[in-house]
């Protein structure tokens, strides 16, 4: 079967779209690949088609659970059945029983930390792995370094497992990422093929307000007039559920918050309710969206500004994917300034930190079990902790231990990765507030040149907000009848005397 | 004054001062240890064990900071909660005005009712799309257990299907028609049809106009409810009894103890039973307590003399605690505090048989 024959077969696509053969036949050549597709351009064809012709099993690393989730659901949705999660949520049994009849599978998908246990590795390691593939792989950059540590250890595993062609793919990496990626990925010679970010669908907005309160209003001008269904970004939890309470008194009423403190059961409710129009709005932190597969989204607001130029470019990356005109838009006050900083100092931990576990621990026995003890007792965030567990774990593998160097090195470490940190942010922070071309400068920070200035294009080259705006009210939430007839409905009763 | 206040209040008064805000949070927070299973059969607060499942310690400890600045409760210690008396006044108003329901029973039904209910929320999704022809739909929960006991249950041809919908609809219309209306909304507003996704409890709460807490607390009950009506009545609800047959065992006991409990009925030291399951004897103490409280028949006489299980007693009485420390000073040195806890243990469930039976 060519691959053509099997687009049309097993994914109902005519043609191929921007990028996507090229990268297929790549991957078939066994090459390394190296691929950067915008968002919402079918990235996940690139190795779910593959996974049709070659012999052995395709691993593809996620960064989260509920993508995983999603990706398989897709699939099976298709009516491709040989493909399965593997991760730490599950029930023993059923990993164990997926370990059993891995060979059957076509596709699997797994976390990087499920991927370091040897109960994985090594059943994989004893099979044909057929092409290993890293799914948003910028994470490896943006998060592998404090928080996912286990991204840095992909390469060894990959050896591992018998070294497969490696697929890293993303919708958004500036060039030193890039090279992130390939060094602590291993990637041999790889074939590169980077597309543009540039979504000439999505225009640029931004608006700078002089109080707090009145960015609050400007935020429900533009909800209550632009055409949903659309995302509010905002940086913390409370912000979600405030922004949402406000905007439901102000008429905008199928509005409800997301955010990853919440009961798995509400937040499953809230991404169908929106998925299937029931929301007009959603609030959420940067743990919404990842995996949502909404292609009519007509607007993403930044309430807050994230940390750097990719998150902003992956959040936005969801207006749109039918093609359609959408808008981004930015709201920034200068209160905003401490929050991104905030994020980032608690993301690692202090020098005082590193100071007091010094101090905890005993130099001259070096006991591991004591080091690790006393990471929990300094009481750091959860990714700052995972930092440090790592660092121990390193230093005890190292042949020659030698406290004081180890310390010196992660405090230097530490400091090097909040200065790179800072400046993504002001990067970011520069780009709002810049008075160049919007689209012109984000292509900027990915060092490309914009080709073709769409028509509406950002409010510096001049913006008309009219294809955005609805011209119909905000419906009210649907008036519920009553718990007879709605289970009347459930079980399709609507006939039978009740 | 909301609903969670009244229920924290509630938890601090039965405890009268003789756990920490962290025991309180425990058995608030369903933690499947013997001491906080033991507290709740000890503190009469079984019902509410994990009501307040995924609560954070650190959210609970800034309510319990809240009613001590409000000047509710007392803090002996520095952490053991204590109702004051204005807490006192407060709990009983609040109590006359909005009761607990009275099916509320975390302990026994917490865990089997949230399976149950993902069971049914998707099982009914399922049903309601495919009898719409719809099979591309977005399932409603993703827990693999879930997805895994609906697939092998979901009638595989159309006949059937219609045939398990019109009789789950006469089932839960029973069950509901029992509650009062507001509870039966509770529930259905929840459920996923095709055409309409399920509420989140907030929407829920707001559409019943009820406090986010008295909603949640409403609904468990309301689950409770159902869960034991079905075990009760397996005849009158044979397709909801499905949705229990398998689980409907695991909730007595934790599954180490159970272990604990084969071996010692074989006749094992407690030191023997240590050494084969590689655990410490604290944590066979722990079992031990644990199947004092729930298995009737289970005999305490080979780890306490029946004089020194009267003399436990006797203190806790005089005492008028239940606080280990205390009566442990009373007795001396000659009995430990695994003794005591058993005792204790032992005690409360016979105590409690009596006055049901």
């Amino acid at each position: 079967m060519s691959i053509d024959h099997i687009l049309s077969e097993k994914f109902g696509f005519r043609s191929f779209r921007q990028g996507q053969r090229e990268i297929i036949e790549d991957v078939f050549h066994g090459n390394d690949v190296f691929a950067m597709l915008p968002t919402g351009s079918g990235k996940s064809i690139c190795y779910q088609l593959p996974a049709y012709l070659l012999e052995g099993i395709v691993v593809v690393v996620s960064p989260l659970i509920s993508l995983m989730e999603d990706q398989v659901e897709q699939l099976r949705r298709q009516g491709e059945k040989r493909v399965c999660t593997f991760h730490s949520g599950m029930p023993y049994h059923v990993r164990m029983k997926i370990l059993r009849d891995l060979t059957r599978y076509k596709i699997l998908y797994v976390s990087p930390e499920t991927l370091q246990t040897d109960m994985l590795s090594g059943t994989l390691s004893r099979m044909k792995v057929a092409l290993f593939v890293v799914d948003e792989a910028h994470c490896i950059s943006q998060w592998g370094h404090e928080f996912r540590t286990d991204y840095l250890k992909l390469g060894e595993v990959c050896n591992r497992i018998g070294r497969p062609p490696i697929l890293a793919l993303t919708a958004t990496a500036t060039v030193n990422v890039r090279k992130d990626i390939i060094k602590l990925l291993n990637l041999d010679r790889p074939e590169m093929h980077i597309y543009s970010v540039d979504r000439p669908n999505i225009a640029f907005q931004s608006e700078i307000a002089e109080t707090a309160i009145e960015k609050m209003d400007i935020l429900i001008r533009y909800v209550q007039t632009l055409k949903g269904p659309g995302i509010i970004y905002t940086s913390s939890r409370m912000a979600t559920e405030t922004i949402t309470e406000v905007l439901k008194r102000n008429g905008v009423e199928k509005t409800a918050y997301y955010h990853g403190g919440m009961e798995n059961d509400d937040r499953l409710l809230t991404q169908k309710q929106f998925i299937y129009d029931e929301l007009d709005v959603i609030c959420c932190t940067n743990a919404f969206g990842m995996g949502i597969n909404k292609p009519d989204i007509r607007f993403i607001i930044h309430y807050h500004f994230p940390s750097n130029i990719e998150s902003y470019l992956q959040e936005i990356g969801r207006a749109g994917r039918d093609g359609e005109v959408s808008l981004a838009l930015m709201l920034y006050h200068e209160d905003d300034d401490f929050i991104p900083e905030r994020l980032i100092t608690a993301e690692l931990p202090t020098k005082q930190d590193i100071d007091h576990f010094s101090i905890m621990v005993d130099v001259d026995k070096l006991d591991q079990a004591l080091f690790e003890q006393s990471i929990t007792s300094l009481n750091l965030s959860e990714t700052a902790e995972r930092f440090m567990h790592f660092h121990v774990k390193k230093f005890f593998r190292e042949e020659k231990r030698d406290f004081q160097s180890w310390k010196n090195q992660l405090v230097e470490f530490i400091e090097k990765r909040i200065k790179e940190k800072r400046e993504r942010i002001r990067y970011m922070k520069k780009w709002i507030l810049s008075e160049k071309c919007k689209r012109e400068s984000i292509l900027g920070a990915f060092s490309e040149k914009l080709d073709k200035r769409p028509l509406n294009c950002c409010h510096v080259c001049g913006l008309s907000l009219e294809p955005y705006e609805s011209s119909k009210e905000k419906s009210p939430r649907p008036e519920m009848k009553s718990w007879e007839e709605e289970l009347a409905l459930i079980f399709h009763q609507e006939n039978v005397d009740v | 004054m909301n609903y969670l206040d009244s229920i924290l209040l509630l938890g601090i008064s039965r405890m009268d001062g003789e756990r920490t805000t962290s025991g309180l949070f425990h058995l608030f927070n369903g933690k499947k240890s013997s001491q906080t299973v033991q507290d709740g059969r000890l503190f009469h607060l079984s019902h509410l064990f994990g009501i307040l499942k995924g609560y954070k310690f650190h959210d609970f400890q800034e309510k319990i900071n809240e009613l001590h600045h409000d000047g509710l409760i007392e803090l002996n210690d520095g952490t053991y909660p204590r109702l004051s008396e204005s807490g006192r006044i407060k709990l009983q108003e609040q109590m006359e005005r909005r009761p607990l329901p009275p099916s509320l029973d975390g302990w026994r039904y917490g865990d089997l009712s949230i399976v149950f209910w993902r069971r049914l929320t998707l099982f009914a999704q399922t049903l309601s799309h495919t009898l719409h022809e719809d099979h591309h739909f977005h399932p409603i929960q993703n827990d693999p257990d879930t997805l895994q006991w609906v697939k092998h249950f979901f009638p595989r041809d159309k006949e059937s299907r219609t045939m398990a919908s019109s009789l789950l609809f006469n089932e839960l219309m029973t069950l509901l028609q029992k509650m009062e209306e507001i509870d039966a909304e509770n529930v259905v507003l929840r459920l996923t049809r095709s055409g309409r996704i399920g509420q989140t409890a907030l929407q829920v709460s707001e559409r019943l106009q009820l406090d986010p807490m008295e909603c949640h607390i409403r609904f468990q009950s309301a689950l409770h409810f159902m869960v034991d009506k079905i075990l009760d009545g397996q005849k009158s609800y044979p397709v909801l009894y499905i949705f229990l047959r398998d689980i409907k065992q695991s909730h007595a006991l934790t599954g180490s103890t159970r272990k604990t409990y084969q071996l010692i009925n074989k006749g094992l030291q407690l030191e023997e039973v240590a050494a084969i399951r590689k655990l410490k004897p604290s944590t066979i103490e722990d079992h031990l307590v644990e199947l004092a409280i729930h298995v009737p028949e289970m005999d305490i006489d080979r780890y306490i003399t029946e004089s020194d299980q009267k003399r436990i007693l006797e203190v806790s009485r005089i005492l008028g605690t239940k606080r280990l420390k205390e009566i442990k000073q009373a007795l001396g040195e000659d009995i430990d505090y695994f003794q005591i806890r058993l005792t204790l243990a032992k005690y409360e469930v016979s105590h409690h048989m009596e006055k049901e039976g």
